[in-house]
């Protein structure tokens, strides 16, 4: 019986690490399917769905509040400008229909 | 050669990088199934929702900004007939010689300096209220002089017979009309008004308006 070299030690060693680390590579992208195949199932969709949906309609509401807000309050500011303000243009606009100034 | 051979040999990769490698590479697989597994059922959620968000953005949301925006622009509009009737009544205070500061008779002389040298004849044919006539006829001679100072020439003013239907103002012509100069106060209103609406946005609403231009 012939004795084994180092040097075949070695070699059996680097098939034996790239090997396991093919198998192992496969086994994580099997489990990556395995795990994402959730991500396909009816139920998750409906379930994202109801969410985005949930979250879309608290969003538009949320843009309806704030439209109504910013409308409201510059309608009331404008119904509200100062007399005097309105006086002033009004001087101004007598002031160029009577070409003064 | 020898060297070269031993070059290339210590080039060659150590098995344990290239074993470590070969997992990086699968795990960046794997997380990139997963990632695009997770947007595919995003895709799917959203295309299955979206005609719900669409049409609620349509129906509610912009029903609402379409009835709020003409709120908004009839207060707007408010504020404008506020200004137009504030200015008819100051107009009338002008005529009437009641305004504290702008005086109808010397706006009067600038209209009819006005009339003179945009038509810049000699001789000015004016139209007036009856009011207005009388009150120029008086002073026609004080005022063909104040305009020759002004406009360093002679012209003389001849005051129509034809009344003008009008509250103040003037309606000026050369002599064979071929050059007309209309100043009545409700024209000068109305232009005056219709050049400050196209700035009043600008000018005056956008002090007191907030979050859109």
């Amino acid at each position: 019986m012939r004795g084994v070299t180092s040097e075949e030690v070695v070699k059996e060693e680097e098939y034996d690490i790239k090997k396991w680390a093919k198998e192992e590579a496969e086994r994580i992208k099997n489990e990556a399917w395995a795990y994402a195949k959730r991500y396909a199932s009816e139920e998750y969709i409906k379930e994202l769905a109801r969410r985005i949906l949930r979250e879309g309609e608290e969003e538009i509401d949320r843009r309806i509040r704030a439209t109504r807000s910013l409308f409201e309050k510059n309608i009331k500011a404008i119904l509200s400008i100062p007399e005097k303000e309105i006086n002033e243009l009004v001087e101004e606009i007598l002031k160029e229909v009577f070409m003064y100034g | 050669m020898a060297n070269g051979e031993r070059g290339v040999k210590e080039k060659k990769k150590d098995p344990r990088e290239e074993a470590r490698e070969i997992l990086e590479k699968a795990i960046k697989e794997a997380k990139e199934i997963i990632e695009f597994m997770k947007d595919d059922a995003e895709r799917k959620a959203y295309a299955s929702v979206a005609n719900k968000l669409i049409s609620r953005i349509v129906m509610d949301l912009g029903k609402l900004e379409k009835e709020l925006r003409e709120r908004y622009i009839r207060a707007k509009y408010q504020v404008i007939d506020k200004i137009r009737s504030m200015v008819s009544e100051k107009v009338r205070m002008v005529i009437e010689g009641k305004h504290p500061t702008i005086r109808y008779d010397e706006a009067l002389l600038r209209y009819i300096l006005e009339a003179t040298k945009k038509i810049g004849e000699e001789e000015i044919y004016i139209i007036l209220n009856e009011r207005d006539r009388e009150t120029v006829s008086k002073r026609l001679s004080m005022i063909e002089k104040t305009i020759e100072e002004k406009l360093k020439r002679k012209v003389k003013i001849i005051i129509l017979n034809e009344k003008g239907d009008f509250m103040g103002g003037i309606i000026a012509r050369n002599k064979d009309g071929t050059k007309i100069f209309h100043c009545t106060v409700e024209g000068r209103v109305e232009e005056v008004m219709r050049r400050l609406l196209a700035t009043l946005n600008k000018r005056f609403f956008k002090k007191y308006i907030m979050g859109w231009s």
